[in-house]
């Protein structure tokens, strides 16, 4: 999984949330890293609905500006949920490796 | 200004998705931009031109021209690799040509090659940029050097660096989510790549020079296959026509001169247009089964 696409489906796991704030979620989630913007984030949104792993909510209209709210449908959690198990374990074995205590490296003359 | 803008990147969407999608977007853009300085709302304009071009244009993850892309990319990568190699390494004469400029691009189309079967197509994309364009640079030198009239100049640089461009613009129109990664599928069609460059490098004088109409037909058949498999969905056939069209068509480019300067021309003429209009028919008939927009 792409890291925008795991992005924004962490920032529709715990409830959904429309495009601007969107933005702003992936903003905070990435600690200000991936600003992404309102172009890629519609490509973005676009292909995961085309695959069914985010949902509109609702539409409405808040303060005179169009507004459209963005869920994450089951198979979207489900596919979160393994990516999120996949990186676990590639975490879980990235510390194991580094806790290993290696001889250290000796010049010739040491 | 940015509203003029803003309304003209806009207008590059199709009408339907401008209707489902514009105030929304309108509004997130007005939210992203508010308080942001002239460079971030330029490029904020910016990126919703492109995305909004990729829609119109079908270069996204779920429009045909994207999927056929996508998987026309690694065959792309490994014959612009293949076909520069072959030309610099074994074709090129370094008496009338820049030695170090041709090792420059001879780096860049090793470095492309990594880069590709590794995954990383930020540096694959500008390999890519850097082989064309020098390819363009040690060719232009040369058809400059050669003091032939302004037309005979451009068809020979056409007829030397027309493939390397139109490759090179090919993987940089590749939609970002399709773009092949590392795996091993990706290396054996970067190699398949490599073995059509040496096919297509072998077989270049059967079409190519004293066979008059033999390069144009092949064009237009490959442009034939091109669109045919891909209005019919065969995303596969439509790619491999795609990946071969720009090395064919250089090929080509003398013979394609002299048909269309010729007495055949207008036949010519009638000919792609009866292939282009009919495929584009196609294309058209098939567009609507299509479920997804993006």
């Amino acid at each position: 999984m792409q890291e925008p696409t795991l992005l924004l489906l962490t920032a529709l796991a715990d409830a959904p949330r429309h495009g601007y704030a969107l933005i702003q979620e992936i903003a905070e989630i990435s600690d200000g890293r991936v600003k992404m913007r309102t172009g890629t984030l519609y490509g973005a949104l676009d292909r995961l609905l085309g695959q069914g792993l985010i949902a509109v909510e609702r539409e409405e209209i808040v303060d005179g500006r169009a507004r459209r709210t963005y869920a994450l449908t089951e198979p979207g959690r489900a596919a979160l949920t393994a990516e999120t198990v996949r990186l676990r374990a590639v975490l879980a074995e990235a510390d194991r490796r580094l806790t290993v205590v290696r001889p250290r490296v000796r010049g010739a003359f040491a | 200004m940015m509203t003029t803008l803003f309304r003209f990147a806009l207008a590059l969407y199709p009408a339907a998705y401008r209707r489902e999608r514009g105030a929304e977007m309108t509004a997130v853009f007005e939210q992203t931009t508010a308080g942001a300085g002239r460079p971030a709302a330029a490029r904020e304009v910016l990126d919703l031109a492109a995305y909004g071009l990729r829609l119109r244009t079908g270069l996204t993850f779920g429009g045909l021209p994207g999927r056929v892309l996508g998987a026309a990319a690694p065959l792309v990568l490994g014959l612009l690799a293949g076909v520069t190699l072959l030309n610099l390494l074994v074709d090129v004469d370094y008496s009338v040509l820049s030695r170090p400029l041709g090792y420059a691009v001879t780096g860049c189309s090793v470095l492309l090659l990594v880069a590709g079967l590794a995954g990383r197509w930020t540096v694959t994309r500008l390999a890519a940029g850097l082989t064309a364009a020098g390819v363009v640079l040690l060719f232009g030198l040369h058809a400059s050097a050669l003091m032939l009239g302004l037309r005979w100049a451009l068809v020979s640089l056409v007829w030397l660096t027309l493939a390397p461009v139109l490759s090179a613009m090919l993987l940089w129109l590749v939609p970002a989510d399709l773009r092949p990664r590392a795996s091993w599928r990706q290396a054996g069609l970067v190699a398949a790549g490599l073995a059509l460059s040496v096919a297509l490098h072998l077989s270049r004088y059967l079409y190519s020079f004293g066979h008059t109409g033999r390069g144009t037909l092949l064009v237009l058949l490959l442009l034939s296959v091109l669109l045919v498999a891909a209005g019919r969905g065969a995303v596969r056939t439509a790619a491999v026509a795609l990946a071969v069209l720009p090395y064919v068509l250089q090929e080509a480019t003398f013979d394609i001169v002299k048909v269309a300067t010729g007495a055949n021309g207008p036949a010519a003429a009638v000919g792609l247009m009866c292939a282009v209009s009919g495929l584009a028919y196609a294309l058209l008939t098939r567009r609507g089964k299509r479920a997804v927009t993006g």
